[in-house]
């Protein structure tokens, strides 16, 4: 019943959100070049963080714990490095492997210079963990790109890891990998909260503070008195650039459709607040999206 | 990294049906991939002091690597239905598996949260196979951060 509920009500959204198309997307397209930014900033970033959370799992798991997310965080560099699979991978030859402890059968892998790579970082890891635990599993050699050194891992782990490879591989022929992450998943959802009316620090208004807001319009639309203060400059005074825009199309609206813009709000808020979430972290970068998310905490706790 | 900047100004420069097109396969492919960002990061917020703070690229980095742990953990799983001839994977098939894969110590807490959803699960409507399939499988990576809130509410999401 929810499900279905909900269904309707976003199709009357995306009725309703036709005509304000024009307005939306010269709201949008400033949002869009941020995010175009942005994603500069956090690719480059990307390695430091990487490390630290290898480091932190390393460090707090013990040895088999780590060792999964290890290999489990190479798959992620293999993932973001990884291009269109092409036949010429099927080509390697395989190459002569030297097996520790009991033989096992080796099925035919897909192996490249990306995956080596990776592979090799990976191997270095593993080495690190047993002189960090004192412990000493049997390790079983994967397959490698030719040149490549080794990478030794869990044996009873060694099928699965060689079965996931070939998924990947095929999910890669089937349809490409996904590199570039939407900033929303539903355009519908998406142009609803940015209609949606925002108080100082970027939240939603709920319906007691889009009255305050209302009546606070004629005085001073850029700031709301008694709003969540904020304390990082640069981000409020990019706010509030925002709250004018979506003030003058808010007013316009609630000339004309009063009682569907309240009912919108209350069947709409939680989604609409989630979705806002996501699309901040992203346009507004790395550390306006850590002060998003430090300020949402109590309204996510009220939600629960 | 020039193209990236620009092509999404371009996308939205560009009109709505172009848009619309892109967005439903993008939106299945990245759904049927992985968990929702949301639920994992309010997961990862339960380890961290109440003004620590997580960067976007974490969330995306272990929410990636949660997806492919899952998928490692099925595929195990699914390998020894295919052997008995079944077609349902239950809660049963994913712990041993995970005996298989090498994750012993992570079996008894798992015990614990299976039993406790069955409990809850009797309360409740009956429901499909595929959906008590789903259910377990989402079970096994809430299982070992003890939030079995999170584990709800996820299901609830994906079905929205």
């Amino acid at each position: 019943m929810p499900g279905k509920a909900d269904t309707d009500d976003w199709r009357v959204e995306r009725g309703e959100q036709i005509q304000f198309q024009s307005s939306i997307y010269s709201h949008h397209q400033p949002w869009r070049c941020g995010v175009g930014e942005n994603a500069s900033k956090s690719s480059s970033a990307d390695q430091l963080n990487g490390s630290i959370v290898n480091g932190i799992t390393r460090s707090e798991t013990n040895d088999k714990s780590g060792e999964g997310v290890a290999k489990e965080y190479q798959n992620i560099k293999h993932a973001v490095l990884s291009t269109p699979f092409t036949m010429d991978k099927h080509l390697a030859p395989n190459p002569q492997m030297e097996l520790v402890g009991h033989s096992v059968v080796l099925t035919s892998p897909y192996s490249d210079a990306q995956h080596g790579q990776i592979l090799t970082t990976y191997g270095q890891q593993v080495m690190i963990n047993p002189q960090l635990y004192g412990m000493y599993h049997a390790r079983m050699p994967l397959p490698p790109e030719m040149e490549e050194e080794p990478v030794y891992v869990n044996a009873k782990q060694y099928h699965g890891i060689l079965r996931r490879r070939q998924s990947r591989a095929k999910a890669e022929l089937e349809k490409k990998v996904i590199k570039n992450r939407k900033p929303y998943l539903h355009e519908s959802r998406h142009l609803h909260a940015m209609r949606r009316a925002r108080g100082n620090g970027g939240r939603f208004l709920n319906k007691k503070k889009l009255e305050n807001y209302n009546s606070d319009a004629t005085s001073d639309i850029g700031q709301n008195t008694g709003a969540n203060p904020s304390t990082n400059s640069p981000n409020t005074q990019h706010l509030f650039t925002n709250n004018e825009n979506l003030g003058s199309s808010n007013a316009s609206q609630a000339t004309v459709q009063d009682m569907h813009r309240v009912e919108s709000f209350n069947i709409g808020y939680h989604n609409g607040n989630g979705l806002a979430e996501l699309y901040h972290s992203q346009a507004n970068g790395k550390k306006e999206g850590n002060c998003f998310g430090k300020e949402r905490d109590p309204n996510n706790g009220a939600f629960k | 990294m020039s193209d990236a900047p620009a092509s999404p100004c371009g996308g939205g420069g560009g009109g709505s049906h172009e848009s619309g097109e892109h967005s439903p396969r993008s939106n299945f492919r990245e759904q049927d991939r992985f968990l929702p960002i949301a639920n994992i990061s309010r997961i990862m917020k339960k380890a961290l002091p109440p003004n620590g703070k997580i960067a976007k690229d974490a969330k995306e980095t272990v929410q990636e690597c949660v997806s492919e742990f899952i998928s490692f953990v099925t595929s195990e799983a699914s390998d020894k239905c295919q052997r008995e001839k079944r077609k349902t994977i239950n809660g049963d098939d994913l712990l041993w598996a995970m005996t298989t894969l090498g994750f012993e110590e992570y079996i008894d807490p798992l015990k614990v949260y299976l039993a406790a959803y069955r409990e809850g699960d009797s309360k409740g409507s009956a429901k499909g196979g595929d959906a008590s399939a789903k259910r377990d499988v989402y079970q096994s990576p809430n299982g070992q951060v003890a939030h079995q809130g999170s584990f709800s509410q996820g299901v609830n999401y994906t079905n929205s």
